[in-house]
């Protein structure tokens, strides 16, 4: 598990906290779905002091909820998700050095999920439980 | 008073909780518009008199730094009260936009009051 990943976990914490008043609860490693029906992807890069990526792996019903709560008569999942994930970046990218560095970051790029795409391999991404709907974070850097 | 507002964001998610921020901080709205990008939101500015703008920076088609670039160059639109909404964390940034001469700055995520602190803050600065 990368210490970038790590340190993402509160920052998505307090995003999700903030941005949809749900609270989460960290899910230990072996307890992550290989399955998630209907799960989307969100991935993001930024450049600068440091470069890297972020993503983010959420259940349909979590962001359904989430828009349901932000009171969107037409929502979005997949912008939903990529908002989160901007969000998110944001804070870490802040988090990786001093105020005064500048980064540039990208555009958030949302498609249906690969089944496990969350699980193994390099993919050590931490799973947070929302009410029983996991959202994932994974963060690389260099 | 009550105002024209136009919120430019490619986030529907973040226009709607914008929006739903200033109805929750009771900011008296006559007309809440939306744009996806700033080239939108300029088009919007064109046929709308819109008395407050808040805008994002990271947006395809036209970021927000460009948009308010714009703006400021042009006399008919440069006066009109302007916040950022954006998750831009850098102080230095920051100071350019503030040198841009935009108003207000609030970091995502943000809290409705924030919202409502930042317009008021700005419509006490337009009335001096």
């Amino acid at each position: 598990m990368s210490q970038a990943t790590l340190d993402s976990v509160p920052i998505l914490l307090e995003v999700l906290e903030t941005m949809t008043f749900m609270s989460g609860i960290v899910m230990p490693q072996d307890e992550i779905p290989s399955e998630i029906p209907g799960a989307l992807e969100a991935s993001l890069s930024f450049t600068g002091p440091a470069n890297g990526s972020v993503r983010l792996w959420a259940d349909i019903e979590l962001l359904e909820t989430i828009a349901d709560l932000l009171g969107d008569d037409e929502s979005d999942s997949a912008d939903t998700l990529g908002e989160i994930l901007n969000v998110v970046t944001g804070q870490i990218m802040t988090g990786l050095g001093d105020e005064c560095l500048t980064f540039d970051l990208g555009i958030p790029e949302v498609v249906e999920a690969s089944q496990g795409s969350w699980l193994g391999g390099d993919n050590d991404s931490v799973a947070i439980d929302v009410e029983g709907m996991p959202i994932l974070v994974q963060v690389c850097l260099g | 008073m009550s105002y024209k507002i136009l919120i430019v964001d490619d986030s529907r998610t973040t226009r709607k909780m914008i929006g739903r921020s200033l109805k929750m901080a009771k900011i008296p709205i006559d007309e809440l518009l939306e744009a996806e990008n700033g080239a939108e939101g300029l088009q919007v500015l064109k046929v709308v008199d819109i008395d407050m703008i808040f805008s994002d920076l990271n947006m395809p088609i036209m970021t927000g730094f460009e948009m308010i670039d714009k703006i400021k160059a042009d006399d008919a639109v440069m006066d009109i009260p302007l916040i950022v909404i954006s998750t831009e964390g850098s102080s230095l940034r920051i100071a350019e936009l503030k040198n841009k001469g935009v108003d207000g700055y609030i970091r995502k995520p943000f809290k409705p009051e924030e919202v409502r602190d930042e317009v008021w803050k700005v419509v006490k600065e337009s009335l001096k």
